[in-house]
């Protein structure tokens, strides 16, 4: 065994691919992680700085509950009685959760580790570029620890050189071309267009991987409905971020430059800004829930016991909802000054998505329909999503339609509204798959007793802390504020409680999965009896996932895996069916 | 680890999908990296990953020239007026020297598939020099509009923040090919179309006025200035006469956005040239004989820094020069020395021939990209009427 001190060329090339253990235990040492290309292992390492960024986002959200459960100030006004830390610790809040979070948590940490497995091929196409995105990813995160201590040291000592970013995560111009104390303007917005890069470059992955990895057997109507939802989401990554890219680049020429293109000061105009923005930033609300209703489409199947309905439809909804979300952007403007005919088509096409979205809802209640219900964690996570999910989207249509939309513009409906999207939703669909993917990726089983109880916790503190959120909004709560009029108390004081729950769940979430680690017991290689093809390499995998390229079944299939009490899991009866009439091409 | 040597290949370059030479395997061609069945899957995969890498570039141009369609469909008269400050013929050049280049890529990746091998080499450094040409000319439209104020930013003598800097400004853009130029203008005469265009009220202030005279800063009465001149020339090249001062006020203040997606389009452009021939030269160290490789990595260093050189010059710029003479003479001499020190005489070719061109295939389709991105540009900002 060679020790891995110094990196030599050749231990880079020969130090992924050895013989030996399973994907965790054939290398050992930081360096083996660190220069690794192995899919699996990219997947746990964003797994942590994805995490990391959860936690960072979680708190910078409990303070600014915690400074919002009086009406008056409570502990974030600085000397100057003015709220740039409580602006700082929101635009942080959005800008951490959204680009370092929500976006990269599915495709990224799940997607990576299952994809290449699932399409029964070695590792994605284009290893070292998966590796490359995780770097950018780390990278674009230090620009935003930047921006946080840049916050902290102005809040702090009051040192105005430091500045802070308290544009919100949108970096409206003007706000964020203005003159005021937003040094932090450009290293968070160089940040966001690194981490645009990681996402690109991911989404370049999957598409090449899917189109040229597929092994035999697997048509593109065969296979599992998580990669067609990544498929989809790659689509709306490669060709929304880019738009996004030169937007940032244009805001920083704006800043250090002066060009003038989103300033009407000098000519320019920033309602364009607005249209790039939202250009990418509502197709990237795609990217957060296309891949959560993915894994819903696993998880309710698979634990229904039964094949899952309508295949052709989820699929094709995955790739409706990523076309017309390029459509939709200009519904985050009504109030922009858009010309009302623009306003009422985008208002058409904003109700149009609710088609696709609504179908697959109806199809996974459908599949669940006289299924064989199994209460295990992923599935209690799926049946949370389905109810907030509707919920979340529901409201999204009252959002669309213009004659609701102007007067609850920018108000507490909006928040709880797309937070009910990106955490009642995404967040957990993301736990669900975490929990359904856990025994997979470390070959431990966890304690189901406390992944339920914990689960219980996370979804009534999400209510209690948004729900009620709906009705502040319908009052007029506009969001931003960090004091109000005392009518708001009651809404803001449960809010505020609901919150502190929401944080204790989370963090018996991860008491679990740390529990899990060290005591868990062994995981066996197919604990749900799930047919798709990462179920049938062992737990964990082994490095390159299959000795020889299999060939897939149809992934709905459960007729063949049967419980074994003594392995605590499935076995396959090594049956193959002749293809499903109409499954094919 | 006996299996090691077994599986050793590098795994696909990032974007290109090819294999890292080297590899030993015994089994399959050494090109295919590990985790592809087959050189035909791995090239379906590497060409694919370019086009899809190509789609993200255009969209990122997208916003572009969606900026530019914005302004230019808002305010026509702002880029029927600015765009005489281009140089027509200078954008032309580079036109042909771009379309040649990639006549010369495409040539490459033919010679490739044929397995010829020097011809391959020559192709691939005259799509190189290409680049070079691309960049020297841009460097002297850069350095022309710089000097005469009309450059990004608030550097940019119509920008309305342009005057309030003056002072700075004029320290920057006193460089002495610039008094020149004004004296010029002077001298030769030329009388100001329009009848004497006295230059935007409030942003009158050239450059040049540091040179001529007045040294407060008076807007009025502004006459033999490069402006002028520049003025005279493009109304003669455009036939009809198009002042300042035809333009409505809150046009006039616009007129600097024009110069700003300019150089933005341009800037963004010129970086992707940059790029591909990075791109390029990865491939002509490749398909270089193996014993050749170690001189020929210096070089194209050392070329960069001959392009500062004339940097340098075309901008009057003592320490761009001098660093480029650094930079090209140490590069330059390290090369002779490596030619020198025992030319491996290894009859082994370059990697690329008839069963595996794919890196050249792909690293074309990103070159012609940038060639079409170009084709796009030259008209939409050069010849607007």
């Amino acid at each position: 065994m060679t020790t891995l001190t110094t990196p030599q060329p050749d231990l880079l090339r020969a130090a992924h691919y050895p013989s030996t253990g399973n994907y965790l235990t054939h290398r050992k040492g930081p360096l083996s992680w660190l220069i690794t290309l192995d899919h699996k292992r990219i997947g746990i390492m964003y797994m942590i700085g994805v995490c990391f960024a959860l936690f960072l986002g979680g708190l910078f959200a409990l303070l600014l509950r915690t400074e919002l459960i009086n009406p008056t100030p409570t502990f974030m006004s600085d000397a100057n009685a003015s709220f740039n830390f409580y602006n700082h610790m929101f635009t942080l809040h959005g800008a951490v959760m959204v680009f370092m979070f929500i976006i990269p948590a599915v495709p990224a940490i799940l997607g990576n580790f299952a994809l290449p497995i699932m399409l029964g091929a070695k590792d994605v196409a284009f290893p070292r570029l998966n590796l490359l995105s995780f770097y950018l990813y780390a990278l674009g995160g230090l620009f935003f620890v930047w921006v946080l201590l840049a916050g902290v040291l102005n809040a702090a000592f009051d040192w105005s050189l430091a500045g802070g970013l308290d544009t919100g995560w949108t970096f409206y111009t003007p706000f964020s071309t203005g003159e005021s104390t937003k040094s932090a303007v450009i290293p968070a917005t160089m940040g966001a267009f690194i981490l645009g890069f990681s996402s690109i470059l991911t989404g370049v992955n999957f598409v090449v991987s899917i189109h040229t990895l597929r092994p035999k057997g697997m048509t593109w109507f065969r296979m599992p409905l998580f990669l067609w939802a990544l498929y989809g989401t790659s689509i709306i990554q490669i060709l929304a971020t880019p738009v996004l890219g030169i937007t940032l680049l244009l805001l920083i020429a704006e800043r250090s430059l002066g060009v003038g293109i989103f300033d009407p000061a000098l000519g320019g105009d920033p309602v364009l800004y607005q249209h790039f923005f939202w250009f990418y930033s509502h197709p990237a609300v795609y990217i957060m829930i296309l891949p959560a209703m993915g894994i819903m489409s696993e998880l309710i199947s698979v634990f229904s016991r039964k094949h899952i309905f309508g295949y052709k439809f989820i699929a094709n909804s995955s790739i409706a909802i990523a076309l017309l979300g390029f459509l939709v952007w200009g519904h985050h403007m009504f109030v922009s000054g858009q010309s009302s005919l623009a306003s009422a088509a985008f208002s058409l096409l904003t109700f149009a998505v609710a088609i696709p979205s609504a179908i697959k809802v109806f199809n996974w209640l459908a599949t669940m329909y006289k299924g064989n219900i199994q209460l295990k964690t992923p599935m209690i996570y799926a049946m949370f999503f389905v109810l907030l999910f509707t919920v979340g989207g529901l409201t999204g249509l009252f959002l669309g339609a213009l004659a609701v939309n102007v007067p609850v513009h920018d108000t507490y409906f909006v928040v709880a509204h797309f937070h009910y999207v990106m955490v009642g939703s995404m967040m957990m669909a993301f736990l669900g798959g975490m929990y359904y993917w856990w025994p997979k990726m470390f070959g431990r089983m966890y304690s189901e007793k406390w992944s339920i109880i914990s689960s219980i916790v996370v979804f009534i503190g999400f209510n209690m802390t948004f729900f009620i959120q709906f009705i502040a909004g319908t009052q007029g709560m506009p969001r931003r504020y960090a004091s109000y009029p005392d009518n708001y108390t009651t809404y803001h004081q449960v809010s505020t409680v609901g919150a502190y729950v929401l944080g204790v769940g989370m963090f018996m979430v991860l008491g679990n999965w740390i529990h899990s680690l060290r005591k868990g017991r062994r995981a066996p290689a197919n604990p749900w009896g799930a047919n798709t093809l990462e179920w049938h390499c062992s737990s964990p995998p082994p490095l390159e996932n299959f000795a020889r390229t299999p060939v897939a079944d149809d992934p709905y299939n459960f007729k063949h895996w049967h419980w074994d009490e003594t392995i605590g899991g499935y076995i396959h009866d090594g049956k193959i069916d002749p293809p499903r009439k109409g499954s094919g091409h | 680890m006996s299996q090691t040597s077994d599986i050793s290949t590098s795994p696909s370059n990032p974007l290109h999908g090819d294999a890292g030479h080297g590899g030993d395997h015994h089994v399959h061609d050494p090109h295919v990296a590990h985790h592809f069945d087959s050189m035909g899957q791995q090239v379906d995969a590497g060409k694919l990953g370019m086009w899809v890498f190509l789609a993200t570039e255009i969209l990122m141009f997208g916003g572009l020239f969606c900026a530019y369609a914005v302004y230019r469909g808002n305010h026509p008269e702002v880029f029927a007026y600015a765009h005489h400050y281009l140089d027509t013929s200078l954008g032309a050049l580079n036109t042909v020297i771009l379309i040649a280049s990639s006549l010369t890529m495409a040539w490459a990746v033919r010679c490739s598939q044929l397995g010829k091998q020097r011809a391959l080499l020559i192709c691939l450094v005259l799509t190189l020099l290409g680049g070079f040409g691309f960049l020297c000319v841009k460097t002297i439209e850069y350095n022309h509009k710089a000097h005469t104020g009309k450059w990004i930013g608030s550097a940019n003598m119509y920008h309305p923040k342009y005057v309030a800097d003056k002072r700075d400004e004029k320290g920057k853009l006193k460089a002495p090919q610039e008094k020149n130029e004004a004296n010029d203008a002077k001298g030769s005469g030329e009388a100001p179309v329009g009848g004497g265009v006295t230059t935007p009220a409030a942003s009158t202030d050239g450059p040049d006025r540091s040179a001529i005279a007045a040294p407060a800063a008076g807007p009025a009465g502004v006459s033999a200035s490069i402006l002028d001149e520049d003025h005279a020339k493009a109304a003669h090249a455009a036939g009809h006469t198009m002042t300042y001062e035809d333009l409505p006020k809150a046009e006039q203040e616009r007129v600097h956005i024009f110069f700003q997606i300019y150089y933005l389009m341009t800037g963004l452009h010129s970086f992707h040239v940059i790029l591909g021939m990075f791109l390029i030269f990865w491939l002509v160290v490749r398909a270089a004989k193996p014993g050749d490789r170690k001189w020929i990595v210096p070089l194209f260093p050392a070329a960069m820094g001959l392009f500062l050189v004339y940097v340098g010059i075309v901008t009057h710029s003592t320490g761009v020069m001098i660093s480029g003479v650094v930079i090209a003479g140490l590069l330059g001499l390290y090369a002779l020395w490596r030619v020198r020190g025992g030319a491996g005489e290894s009859d082994q070719a370059g990697d690329f021939g008839p069963t595996y061109f794919a890196p050249v295939d792909i690293v074309g389709l990103y070159w012609h990209l940038v060639d079409l991105i170009w084709i796009f540009l030259f008209p939409l900002l050069y010849l607007i009427h």
